[in-house]
C-alpha cells in the first residue's frame, strides 16, 4: 500500500465520518480499476449505512428537487411526483460522476445543499465528486470544489499501489463520534492559519478544514489531544492544489505576512483574546514544517489554474460568455415556452409538456386523441457564437513602418476575404508620431479595407500608450455591440511617446505597462506579434501584461498573421 | 429542524459587508447589496447569520405572500377577500432569506401554474415562485455574475418595482415581491455588466483578513460553533439581541432623521468629484448615510455617516479610468478625504 493510496483512503474516512464538517471529497481519476478499488473501499467503509446515491454529470436540474414524473403520471392518469435527488441524499453519500462536466446550475444546487447540511450531521450529504477531467482546465466547478475538504488524485496510482484495505467502518464511526474530543492547541491553529497564508490560500474554509482534519486524525488514533503530526498530516491532506503557485518551491518558506499587524480584536470584547504572540518558536517551526511537508506532498495535483490560466480560459479562447441565445440558428439549447410564429416549434418538447395532462383532458372532453394546448408549445432555442471583431493595432513608426503596414494590410485583406462566410469584422488602428489613428473602423468590406488602409505610414516616434487606449476603447465599444473583440498587436513593444505627447522613453514605457495591466482586466483575447529584429524580453513582458499570446515574428509577414488569427478565432 | 445559524455578532471582521447588510435591513428600499470577492470569505455564512438576526415581523396567517396585516394597501387578492369577510389572523415570523440557484428556471423564479391542482381538480392556481418566497425578506444569489441575463433582468425588475407581474398562458396576475437582493460573486470569473452594477444599491469588496491573529480567531469561533452550535449561539445571544434591537429602533427612527443642506451639498460635491454617473449614486449615498445615523441613534446625518456610506454607495458607480488601477474603494476614500476633509 503506498502513501498516496493511504492518503486517498484516509480522506474517504474523514469525509464519510463528518460530512457536515468536510463536505466531501473531489476524486480526480479516470474510469478504471484504481477508481473501482477506491469506490470499493468507500463501500466497505459505509458497511450497513445507506447505499450511495449515484448522480450522472448529465443530471438535469429538474431531477434535483421534487418534480412531476412524466412517465408515471402518464401511466396512472394522475400527477405523480418523484422526490429530488438532493432530498434523497440527506444523510447519505452522493457520488457525482463526471463532476468536471456538471452544469453550473447543478453544481450550485449541490453547493447550497452542502451549506444547508453543514449544521445537521444526520442530514448532511457527503459529496464524492469524481473528476474525470484530463486537461488542467477541466475541473469540478470551483464553487463546489471549494466546499469539499479533500482533493484526491488517483491518476498517478497503478493497480499494484492500491492493494490492501486500509480502513474499516468502525474507523468512520470512531471519528464521527469523537472528532470534537480531540483538543487542538492554539499554537497549532496559529500554525495552520499562518501556513495557509504563506501558501497564498485566502479562503477561510481551508484552515477550518485543516483544523477539523487534525482533530479527525487524532480521533482515529484514539488520542484526546491533537499532536503536531496530526496537524502536518491534516495539512498534507487538504492543502495541496489549493494555493496559488509559490514562486520558488525550493526557497525557504516566506516570512509570515503581516507580522507587524496588531491582532484584530476590536470586533468583540467578549471572546477570548487570540494569542498575540504568534512568532513563538513552537508555532513558527510548526508552520515551517507544514510548508516543508507540502514539498513532499504532490502539490502539483489538480493545481488550481493560476490567475493567468483562468484568464486564458475565460478570455483568450473566448469559450465562455462568447455565446448568445437565439431563436434562429446555432447549436440547440434548452427549449422554452413559446407561441406560433415565434421561432420554430420543438415538437418533442411540446409533446413532453402535454403528456402528463392527456388523461385529464380526455376526461374533460368526449373525443379521444392527443390533446395539445397552446400552453404546451415549446419553441427551439439555439446558442450561437458571437460575431468576432478582429482589431489590428499596427506600429507604423520607425524604419520598418512601411513593411509592417504592408504586411498588416495583407493580413487584413486575407482575413476579410475569408471572414465573409463567418460574418466577422476587422478594423485597424495604426500608430506613429504622436498619436494613434483608426484607419479602418470595424468593417466586413474588403473593398473598403483596400481603400482606407493607406500604406504611407509616418515613421518617427512610437505612441504605444495612446494606441493601447484607442484599441481598448474600440474593443469595449465592440463588446457593447454584442461582438467578441480580438486584438492583434504588431509592434516591437517599445513605446517612446507618452499620452501627453512627450517624447520620453522611460515615462512612456511605465505608462504602457501600467495601462496594459489595467486593461487586461477586460479579458479581451489577444495575440501579440513581436516585430523586433531579435527576440526581446520587453516585447514578451508587454505581451504577458496584456494577457496575449506571444509570437515572435520579425518579418511581420501577413500570411502568418492571418493564419494565426484565423486559427484563434476559428477555434472558438 | 430549525438550524442554529452562526451568530452574526460572532463574525470576525468583514465590517463593510456587515455595515451594508445592516443598512439594508434598516432600509430595504436601498436596492440591495453586491458583495464581490474570493471564495471562503464568509459571504455565505454572513447571509445565513443575517436571517437569524433579523427581527420577526407580523404576517397574515397562511398567506402565501406573507402579507403585512398592518398595511391593507399591500394585500394580495386572497387577503383582500379575507379582510372583507372579517379580521385577518396574524402570526410572527422571521423574514425569509431565500437562495436563488444559478440554474433556476423562469417558472421557479416567477412562479407557475400549480400542476397538481390543475390536473386533479381542473383549477388554475398559481404556485408561488422564489420571488414570492422572498417577499419581505432577502433574496440571495451566489455567483450573480454568472447568472443568465434574462434571470438577472427579471430579478432587477421585480426588485425595483416591488411587484412580480406574470403574464403567460392561462395566468395573468401580479403579487407583491419586495425583497432585498443580495448578490455575491468572484470578479475573476466574470464582471457584471455596468448597467446591472449600477442597479445594486450598495457594493462591497470582501476579502479575508490578512493577519494571522484574526484568522486564528475565525477558526476558533468556527470550532466552538461546530462543537456546540446551540451553546455557542447562546453565548452570543445577548450581542445579537442588542443588534436586533438597534435595527428595530433604527427602522422607526429613520424617517425622522434629518439631512441638512450642508450634507446634501457635500453629497453632490462628492459624487461630482468622483464623476459617478447619474443620480442613483447620490440617492443611495444619502439614504445609506441616513440609515447609519438612524443605527447610531442620531437625529441628523453627520459627516461621519457620509464617510462610512460613500464607499458602499459609490464604489461601483465610478467612471472607469483606464490609467487608474487603484481599487475603486480606495478612489472613493481619496475623494472623501478631498471633499470632506481628512
Amino acid at each position: 500500500m503506498t502513501e498516496d493510496w493511504d492518503r486517498a483512503c484516509l480522506c474517504a474516512v474523514l469525509g464519510l465520518a463528518r460530512p457536515d464538517l468536510f463536505g466531501g471529497v473531489v476524486v480526480r481519476a479516470g474510469q478504471g480499476p484504481v477508481l473501482e478499488a477506491w469506490t470499493a473501499q468507500v463501500g466497505d467503509l459505509l458497511a450497513e449505512t445507506a447505499s450511495p446515491i449515484i448522480v450522472p454529470s448529465s443530471v438535469p436540474e429538474s431531477r434535483l428537487h421534487r418534480s412531476l414524473s412524466v412517465a408515471r403520471s402518464l401511466r396512472d392518469g394522475r400527477p405523480v411526483y418523484q422526490s429530488g435527488l438532493l432530498e434523497d441524499a440527506a444523510g447519505r453519500v452522493m457520488i457525482v460522476q463526471g463532476a468536471e462536466r456538471l452544469r453550473s446550475g447543478v453544481a450550485t444546487a449541490i453547493a447550497i445543499t452542502l451549506d444547508e447540511s453543514r449544521r445537521a450531521l444526520g442530514e448532511a450529504v457527503a459529496v464524492f465528486a469524481i473528476d474525470e477531467g484530463r486537461d488542467p482546465g477541466e475541473t469540478v466547478p470551483k464553487g463546489l470544489a471549494e466546499r469539499l475538504a479533500f482533493w484526491v488524485d488517483l491518476n498517478a496510482l497503478r493497480l499494484q499501489d492500491v492493494l490492501g484495505a486500509g480502513f474499516e467502518a468502525r474507523d468512520v464511526t470512531r471519528v464521527r463520534r469523537h472528532i470534537h474530543d480531540a483538543a487542538v492547541a492554539d499554537d497549532d491553529l496559529t500554525s495552520i492559519a499562518a501556513a495557509c497564508l504563506s501558501l497564498g490560500i485566502t479562503s477561510m474554509r481551508v484552515p477550518i478544514f485543516c483544523m477539523h482534519a487534525a482533530q479527525g486524525l487524532a480521533a482515529l488514533e484514539q488520542r484526546d489531544a491533537v499532536q503536531p503530526e496530526d496537524v502536518t498530516r491534516a495539512c498534507q491532506l487538504i492543502l495541496p492544489g489549493r494555493g496559488r503557485p509559490v514562486a520558488d518551491p525550493q526557497s525557504t518558506p516566506p516570512d509570515r505576512p503581516d507580522q507587524a499587524h496588531p491582532p484584530d480584536t476590536n470586533n468583540d470584547s467578549g471572546a477570548s483574546q487570540p494569542e498575540s504572540d504568534t512568532s513563538d518558536t513552537g508555532g513558527g517551526s510548526m508552520e515551517a514544517q507544514i510548508i516543508a511537508a507540502m514539498d513532499s506532498a504532490p502539490v502539483t495535483l489538480m493545481a488550481m489554474p493560476s490567475k493567468r490560466q483562468v484568464r486564458d480560459r475565460s478570455g483568450v479562447s473566448g469559450r465562455s460568455g462568447a455565446h448568445v441565445i437565439a431563436f434562429d440558428r446555432g447549436r440547440p439549447d434548452r427549449p422554452v415556452r413559446g407561441r406560433f410564429g415565434h421561432g420554430r416549434i420543438d415538437v418533442l418538447a411540446s409533446l413532453r409538456a402535454a403528456a402528463p395532462l392527456q388523461r385529464v383532458r380526455n376526461n374533460a372532453g368526449s373525443e379521444s386523441g392527443l390533446k395539445i394546448r397552446k400552453s404546451d408549445l415549446r419553441v427551439k432555442r439555439f446558442k450561437r457564437r458571437k460575431q468576432s471583431s478582429v482589431i489590428f493595432v499596427v506600429d507604423a513608426s520607425g524604419s520598418a513602418a512601411m513593411h509592417r503596414m504592408a504586411e498588416a494590410k495583407g493580413a487584413v485583406e486575407r482575413l476579410l476575404s475569408q471572414c465573409y462566410a463567418r460574418r466577422d469584422l476587422v478594423s485597424l488602428i495604426s500608430f506613429a508620431g504622436d498619436h494613434a489613428t483608426l484607419m479602418l473602423p470595424p468593417s466586413r468590406s474588403l473593398v473598403r479595407a483596400r481603400r482606407q488602409i493607406s500604406d504611407l505610414a509616418g515613421g518617427g516616434a512610437t505612441p504605444l500608450a495612446h494606441a493601447l487606449v484607442e484599441a481598448f476603447q474600440l474593443a469595449r465599444a465592440e463588446q457593447d455591440r454584442g461582438r467578441t473583440p480580438f486584438l492583434v498587436f504588431l509592434t516591437d513593444g517599445r513605446g517612446n511617446m507618452t499620452l501627453e505627447g512627450e517624447a520620453d522613453r522611460r515615462a512612456s514605457q511605465a505608462q504602457v505597462s501600467r495601462l496594459a495591466r489595467t486593461l487586461i482586466k477586460d479579458r479581451f483575447a489577444a495575440v501579440f506579434f513581436d516585430t523586433s529584429r531579435r527576440p526581446d524580453p520587453r516585447g514578451r513582458a508587454l505581451s504577458a501584461d496584456l494577457g496575449a499570446q506571444y509570437q515572435f515574428l520579425p518579418n511581420a509577414d501577413g500570411e502568418t498573421v492571418s493564419r494565426v488569427v484565423r486559427q484563434r478565432i476559428g477555434s472558438r | 429542524m430549525p438550524d442554529t445559524a452562526f451568530p452574526f455578532s460572532a463574525i470576525v471582521g468583514q465590517d463593510s459587508l456587515k455595515d451594508a447588510l445592516l443598512v439594508s435591513a434598516v432600509d430595504p428600499k436601498l436596492g440591495g447589496v453586491l458583495a464581490f470577492g474570493d471564495r471562503g470569505t464568509g459571504k455565505t455564512t454572513m447571509i445565513r447569520s443575517l436571517a437569524a438576526l433579523l427581527p420577526e415581523q407580523s404576517v397574515v396567517k397562511d398567506c402565501q405572500f406573507r402579507c403585512d396585516p398592518k398595511t391593507p394597501a399591500g394585500y394580495c387578492e386572497a387577503c383582500e377577500t379575507e379582510a372583507g369577510n372579517g379580521v385577518l389572523q396574524s402570526v410572527q415570523e422571521t423574514p425569509p432569506v431565500i437562495d436563488l440557484p444559478l440554474g433556476a428556471t423562469e417558472d421557479r423564479v416567477l412562479g407557475a401554474i400549480d400542476l397538481e391542482r390543475a390536473l386533479g381538480r381542473g383549477e388554475i392556481v398559481f404556485e408561488a415562485g422564489l420571488l414570492a418566497a422572498a417577499h419581505r425578506g432577502f433574496l440571495y444569489v451566489d455567483e450573480v455574475n454568472l447568472l443568465d441575463d434574462h434571470l438577472v433582468d427579471i430579478l432587477l425588475d421585480a426588485a425595483a418595482s416591488g411587484i412580480n407581474r406574470i403574464e403567460r398562458e392561462g395566468l395573468s396576475l401580479s403579487h407583491p415581491a419586495r425583497f432585498v437582493l443580495i448578490g455575491s460573486g468572484n470578479p475573476e470569473e466574470g464582471e457584471l455588466r455596468p448597467q446591472l452594477l449600477d442597479r445594486f444599491g450598495l457594493f462591497v469588496e470582501v476579502s479575508t483578513p490578512h493577519d494571522v491573529a484574526a484568522r486564528v480567531e475565525i477558526i476558533k469561533r468556527r470550532r466552538a460553533f461546530d462543537e456546540d452550535p446551540e451553546g455557542f449561539a447562546k453565548s452570543w445571544r445577548r450581542k445579537d439581541a442588542a443588534l436586533r434591537k438597534r435595527i428595530v429602533t433604527a427602522r422607526e427612527r429613520r424617517p425622522e432623521v434629518e439631512t441638512s443642506d450642508e450634507i446634501l451639498e457635500r453629497c453632490a460635491a462628492l459624487c461630482l468629484s468622483l464623476g459617478s454617473d447619474g443620480l442613483r449614486g447620490e440617492l443611495a449615498l444619502i439614504r445609506t448615510a441616513t440609515s447609519f445615523a438612524a443605527l447610531e441613534g442620531k437625529a441628523q446625518v453627520e459627516m461621519i455617516h457620509l464617510r462610512r456610506a460613500a464607499p458602499l454607495a459609490l464604489s461601483h458607480r465610478l467612471r472607469k479610468d483606464p490609467l487608474d488601477e487603484t481599487r475603486a474603494s480606495a478612489r472613493v476614500q481619496r475623494a472623501v478625504e478631498d471633499v470632506l476633509g481628512a
